[in-house]
């Protein structure tokens, strides 16, 4: 059972085709590159995974369970995924620690049992001493950690990342990309993510889907030399 | 959505179109069922009678005269002012604003009194400017068109200068600098700055536009004839309610055919705005600007909100008289919070739900146009229609014979503008920001509690205070509705302004603007505190 | 857990709500809509509830709607009757809701000593306290005052003369009644007389006061309550009764008028009211106000400076005469008079 497939899915913007008949699948505990320019796609596909998007034709499952198409559509709040999106879409009213128990509290956790995941989940992520601050008061790092921490924090067995590094300087990257990878592993999640940067695939992609204009025209498996 | 969900927004959904439906087109509905329904059944006559005369088209002419002579020159001192404070970033700029919204929250058949005070024919002003050779005996009658517009320009500018400074605050700087490192300031300001704001200061002038339009109290208080007047002369004179309604309409559709005129130009512009960086101005014009610019704003601000006020205050005196305003009038102000309360209240939650409903959906347009009917429809109009809709045995009754027929009056006159409101701050957020909590498996109403109403705060808080000024002057509307025992202030007011002592009417006046002013101070603080916690994000 | 709150919430709100509908009623109640200026009815309605323990609950008229709030609700509630007595201040819209059937007759016995010409024959209606329609003056600019309605067509006049718009109110029965006395066409001629000779028309009879006594005009034509108040201010002007000479035309007494409403939810307090309003009490009251009003009981002594009714020339022209030229006079008022 593939942990994400998509079968034949096709999205229209307009007059602009953005997927065209795009099939792919990963497997669980799998982390596939979505590699590619930008505007050929990237984002709408995770989108569609995510359930932010319905495509006009074609069909998602996750774990085996239809989730978009037939005339089936799971919504985004129950497909328990954890995404990181471009602009980190952080809540500018609410703490780094909020952000996190906000989360825990669509769930069925007790408060000692949220509390401690809130720790649990700001120490993974090394937000530990700023978890009093508001994201306007964090660097650029802190900022990215907080969007993954949340996407975390529910403990999703999907995780996807949409340009999750653009905006870093070279250092913080290198950072950022152990620490995800870490944390796939310890997690065992299943992570897509979409880029363009060359430097990324190579240290986080088990494989590539390299993306053009909706379609994708080379799947390379292992991490490129 | 999962099932407890999809119930859950169904029902408030159902919920929001009930009140929408029953507090802003049922009493439209009413009215205009009762002009063409009657004793004999079905018939139009009534409209075809009224909109035949050609007196018609003549007021109404009159009335979009003023109606555009106003916005003209409202846009162009409200242009200046806001500029004044938010891009050249005069001294005192805070206090600036403060003393600008005095006009406005004044209410304008108040300022018009003391107009007529200083530029009457034997006004104040008027007998000294006369002196000056050269003006002599031909100075211009405060009673005539150009005197309604001065006077409604003067009091509703401010709504310009608002605009303007949320326009320009909105404003990327980057557009501007990417031209600057090509051309000189003026084509900047001309060619990127000014076009870019358009939008923003626009839809201020709009309103400005509106409000001119269906102006009743002054123009009659400086009997200029307009549209607005007829009406009511169609009750009074003829008690004909058919007649009256049909003389209705074409107010109606002329502000309907400027809204759309409006929406269409706005639609494709409004990406320029939103979401932009607020990034800090240095102010880059020179200190020779900036006082020059500082002293017509003091002056404009002098002519238009210390001027009136001082001739009030001069014709209230003694003191004793507040004294004996507040004794007399306690109940109707009392009366008039509890009614302004509640209808700020119901404002802001009705005119965010529909806004939220209608945020990614096409039918935003239409509902908007709906929600404008009752405001453009005349007062009398309004009334009848309210109590032919509450004024039945049962649960009705009990709207009709308390305060809530009040609260629903002046909250169906004003949804359109709670609605347009909070839309505009909505349509600023960025959709991730919801969209990360439902991926994070948050249902939508905690996205409404725990994300958009925060974060919307500033807004909500800003439609609260201006809806509960509004409703705390609403005149019209209301005035067929009191249930009987209890007044509202505006009421009192105007009953005062022809029958009583003119000391009393003044005090009062004063007393009413002092507590639209501090409450308009009181939501700019809240709103300024609020949005600071905000500003400090990316 | 988050029931409990849920609760207290709509609780809290129906708490809200209960507030404003009002917890609980009088034993007694009267609603009266009252269109005499608040400040001379406030004070005989308090004094009906000081005496008879009955709340009275009152809507006044505003400017706002120029008199046609009060009448315009009133056919409007027609359905659902909410007050019980009307007060009005003239007499023409008496009558226009005594034809759409909102009030029906009441045969008070405080209404026996007024004279018949102030009453409705079949009861529907009773006068009491009136006004009369006079010439008003600025004694600063006027030496000689004009002392008929015809002089306001003089040259002399031009320009200097205001009036209010003879759509509401007393202007308004006034116009009527020249049409009743003179017949439609001598009657439009004479407004169109006054529009030839640049005669102003105001907002009302107490804006028509303001202006001459403040020397914007130098005549005009008001009622006595607003030419009194004038003359209280200590301001320059002086009111006189017009065409009061033999052969005159008369000039034109409004009383206030009081009627019950049909189907009004307390009639027993409505009609306690009614007889207590048409007491010479209320009239000697009235008559001392500011407002001067001309009691109609012969029995009621009034003081110098009010009229004497027995002294009036009054045109000779019944009311329902009037207020059957009211659509007529309205009618070329809007169409030829108002520009």
């Amino acid at each position: 059972m593939h942990a994400i497939e998509l079968v034949e899915v096709t999205k229209r913007f307009d007059k602009l085709v953005a997927l065209d008949k795009l099939s792919f699948s990963v497997e669980q505990g799998e982390s596939l590159c979505l590699f590619g320019p930008s505007g050929c796609g990237k984002t709408t596909v995770l989108r569609i995974i995510a359930g932010l998007e319905l495509p006009d034709k074609g069909k998602v499952l996750i774990n085996g369970t239809l989730v978009t198409g037939d005339g089936v559509y799971v919504p985004p709040v129950d497909r328990k995924i954890g995404m990181v999106f471009q602009d980190l879409a952080l809540w500018p009213h609410m703490r780094v620690e909020r952000h996190i128990d906000f989360v825990l509290q669509s769930t069925r956790m007790s408060r000692p049992a949220r509390h401690d995941r809130v720790r649990e989940i700001l120490e993974l992520c090394r937000l530990t001493d700023r978890k009093r601050a508001y994201p306007g008061e964090l660097s650029g790092g802190e900022q990215q950690r907080l969007a993954l921490a949340r996407a975390l924090a529910a403990n999703p067995k999907i995780l996807l990342l949409d340009e999750p590094f653009a905006n870093l300087d070279a250092e913080l990257r290198e950072r950022m990309l152990s620490e995800v990878s870490r944390l796939k592993n310890e997690l065992s999640a299943t992570v897509v993510f979409a880029t363009h940067d060359q430097q990324e695939v190579a240290s986080m992609a088990d494989r590539i889907l390299l993306m053009k204009e909706g379609a994708y025209t080379l799947q390379a498996v292992g991490p490129l030399t | 959505m999962s099932h407890r969900e999809t119930w859950s927004m169904r029902g408030f959904s159902a919920a929001t179109a009930l009140l929408f439906v029953a507090i802003t087109l049922l009493p439209v509905g009413y009215a205009l069922m009762r002009s063409v329904w009657g004793a004999d059944g079905f018939s139009i006559d009534a409209y075809r009678i009224v909109l035949n005369e050609g007196r018609q088209w003549t007021l109404l002419s009159n009335s979009l005269y003023i109606a555009f002579g106003t916005t003209l020159v409202a846009t162009i001192l409200g242009v200046l002012v806001g500029f004044s404070i938010e891009y050249i970033r005069v001294p005192a700029g805070r206090a600036l604003s403060y003393c600008v919204a005095v006009p406005f929250l004044v209410p304008p058949y108040i300022s018009a009194v003391a107009w007529i005070d200083l530029l009457g024919e034997n006004g104040i002003l008027t007998v000294f400017l006369r002196k000056i050779p050269g003006i002599g005996a031909s100075f211009p009658k405060l009673y005539s068109i150009p005197g309604v517009i001065l006077v409604l320009a003067l009091t509703h500018y401010p709504i310009i200068v608002l605009t303007t400074v949320l326009a320009i605050r909105q404003l990327d700087r980057r557009f501007e600098e990417a031209a600057q490192l090509i051309s000189k300031r003026g084509t900047v300001l001309r060619s990127i700055t000014l076009p870019l704001l358009a939008p923003g200061i626009l839809s201020g002038a709009l309103f400005v536009f509106i409000l001119a339009l269906v102006s009743f109290s002054v123009p009659s208080l400086l009997q200029v004839d307009v549209y607005p007047v007829e009406i009511y002369s169609r009750f009074s004179a003829f008690y004909d309610f058919r007649g009256a309604t049909a003389q209705a309409l074409p107010l109606v559709l002329t502000g309907a055919v400027v809204l759309g005129g409006w929406a269409m130009y706005v639609r494709p512009r409004r990406a320029w705005l939103s979401g932009a960086r607020r990034l800090r101005t240095l102010s880059s014009t020179g200190p020779a600007v900036r006082t020059a610019s500082a002293v017509c704003c003091w002056l404009l601000v002098a002519l238009s909100a210390a001027l009136p006020l001082a001739v009030l205050i001069r014709r209230s005196l003694p003191l004793t008289s507040y004294v004996e305003a507040w004794l007399t009038a306690r109940e109707e102000i009392a009366t008039s919070i509890l009614v302004a309360t509640g209808s700020a209240t119901l404002l802001a939650m009705l005119g965010f739900s529909i806004a939220y409903l209608t945020r990614r959906r096409s039918g935003g347009g239409g509902i908007y146009a709906l929600s404008v009917l009752p405001f453009l429809l005349s007062g009398p109009v309004i009334g009848i229609g309210l109590i032919l809709l509450w004024n039945h045995h049962g649960m009705r009754a009990l709207v009709y014979d308390s305060l809530i027929v009040m609260v629903f009056a002046c909250t169906g006159r004003f949804v359109f503008f709670a609605h347009q409101g909070t839309g505009a701050a909505m349509r600023d957020l960025h959709a991730s920001l919801e969209e990360a909590a439902a991926v994070a498996g948050v249902p939508w109403w905690r996205q409404v509690t725990g994300v958009l109403i925060p974060i919307l705060r500033p807004s909500l808080l800003g439609v609260w205070g201006l809806g509960f000024l509004f409703s705390l002057r609403e005149l019209d509307a209301t005035v067929l509705v009191c249930p009987p025992g209890s007044t509202t202030l505006p009421v009192r007011l105007f009953t005062l302004m022809h029958y009583g002592p003119s000391r009393i009417v003044a005090a009062l006046s004063v007393i009413t603007a002092t507590m639209i002013l501090f409450g308009g101070a009181l939501t700019a603080t809240v709103y300024a505190k609020t949005r600071k916690v905000l500003d400090a994000r990316y | 857990m988050k029931t409990r709150s849920r609760t207290r919430t709509v609780v809290g709100v129906a708490a809200a709500l209960f507030c404003l509908v009002g917890c609980g009623k009088e034993p007694s109640v009267v609603v009266v809509y009252t269109a005499l200026d608040e400040m001379y009815s406030r004070p005989v309605l308090d004094e009906f509830e000081n005496r008879t323990g009955t709340e009275v609950r009152a809507v006044y008229d505003t400017e706002a709607a120029k008199t046609t709030g009060l009448v315009t609700r009133l056919i409007a509630e027609q359905a659902r009757p909410r007050a019980d007595v009307f007060w009005n201040n003239e007499v023409a819209q008496t009558i226009v809701l005594k034809n759409k059937g909102v009030i029906e007759p009441y045969l008070s016995p405080s209404a026996k000593p007024i004279p018949a010409k102030f009453k409705d024959p079949e009861g529907y209606w009773t006068g009491f306290a009136a006004r009369a329609r006079v010439i008003i003056y600025n004694t600063d600019l006027v030496r000689d005052p004009p002392t008929s309605m015809h002089d306001f067509l003089k040259e002399e006049w031009s320009g200097k003369a205001a009036i209010a718009v003879p759509l509401f109110g007393t202007t308004a029965t006034h116009a009527a009644a020249l049409f009743a006395f003179w017949g439609d066409e001598e009657a439009k001629d004479f407004f169109r007389g006054l529009l030839e000779n640049n005669v102003a028309v105001l907002a009302g009879n107490a804006t028509v006061r303001d202006m001459v006594a403040r020397g914007e005009y130098a005549v005009g034509l008001t009622d006595t309550d607003d030419a009194n108040g004038a003359i209280e201010d200590g301001l320059p002007a002086q009111w006189l009764l017009p065409d009061q000479e033999p052969g005159g035309l008369g000039t034109l007494v409004i009383p206030n008028t009081v009627a019950l409403v049909k189907g009004g939810p307390n009639p027993d307090a409505g009609k306690a009211l009614i007889d207590f309003l048409l007491s010479p009490e209320v009239e000697s009251k009235l008559a001392r106000t500011r407002s001067i009003q001309i009691p109609l009981n012969p029995s009621v002594e009034a003081p110098e400076k009010v009229p004497d009714l027995a002294k009036i020339k009054t045109i000779d022209v019944s009311f329902e005469a009037t207020a059957a030229k009211m659509a007529v006079a309205a009618e070329f008022i809007q169409k030829e008079f108002l520009r």
